[in-house]
């Protein structure tokens, strides 16, 4: 099959962090068929103690690590800078936000044919709406996968609890409200 | 549950509004790209344990049973039926 025939996303380390933590691995297998990571996400996994299920994903060609050229790196730097300046985040250092900085500099790879970016963190997705690449978040892709009939909306709520993104409980009864 | 820590459980999050919005999104972008590929979607019932056995054959390969059953058919109609 064609690498551009594949359901390709990039991803940042956040959503696969989720999709670990609540089990929940098989939804991004049932709606996409490649996952790129840039290579400097390998760390973050290995900080989070996620190493062994990333392996395991990179093993079976489900994930594919990138390394990025010196051009894009220093496009990354720029990017990595603007997601620190912005307002949604505390985290003003800007090398924290490398890595994600850099999955939005492989989603314009034309020879990944890439379609969006897994992306859940405010600052970084207000600065991929700027530059007009197409996010989506881990409770989307839930969302989508209960849309198709692949999850309940049950099921939504324990892995969103799961992996500790519903920290609130107005969001949390929302979100029951809502599906 | 697994001992995986939260990733960066201090930076603020999406909204609910926003998620529904990225769903519905992210499907237009996805029906934009199947009609582009020319995908077509097929229903097949199977007994078990048939579906039992697919889906332990595709989970050893860290696949879903839809992509395991398209690459199996991928390859039946390329041996059977090669391009001339």
């Amino acid at each position: 099959m064609p690498l551009s025939a594949l359901r390709t996303v990039v991803s940042n380390t956040g959503p696969l962090i989720s999709a670990f933590q609540s089990n929940r691995v098989d939804i991004l297998l049932q709606l996409y068929d490649l996952i790129v990571i840039p290579d400097s996400e390998l760390a973050e996994f290995k900080k989070h103690g996620a190493t062994k299920e990333i392996n395991k994903l990179i093993e079976a060609e489900t994930v594919v690590v990138h390394a990025l050229t010196d051009t894009e790196k220093t496009i990354a730097k720029e990017i990595s800078e603007a997601i620190a300046s912005s307002r949604h985040t505390k985290d003003k250092i800007a090398m924290h936000h490398y890595p994600e900085a850099e999955a939005m500099v492989l989603m314009n790879r034309p020879s990944l044919s890439v379609q969006e970016i897994l992306l859940d963190e405010l600052a970084a997705r207000d600065i991929a709406k700027q530059r007009r690449i197409p996010v989506i978040g881990f409770a989307g892709v839930l969302i989508r996968a209960c849309q198709r009939g692949l999850l309940s909306a049950e099921a939504i709520r324990d892995s969103l609890t799961l992996c500790q993104k519903l920290r609130n409980t107005l969001f949390y009864q929302f979100y029951c409200r809502s599906l | 549950m697994k001992k995986i820590t939260a990733h960066e459980p201090q930076e603020e999050l999406l909204s609910v509004e926003d998620a529904f919005a990225d769903a519905r999104n992210s499907d237009m972008r996805w029906q934009a790209f199947d009609a582009e590929q020319g995908r077509k979607r097929i229903f097949i019932e199977l007994p078990e344990p048939l579906y039992q056995t697919l889906e332990r054959l595709a989970k050893q390969q860290q696949q879903s049973v839809p992509t395991f059953v398209e690459r199996i058919i991928h390859n039946l109609v390329t041996t059977f039926a090669p391009a001339k």
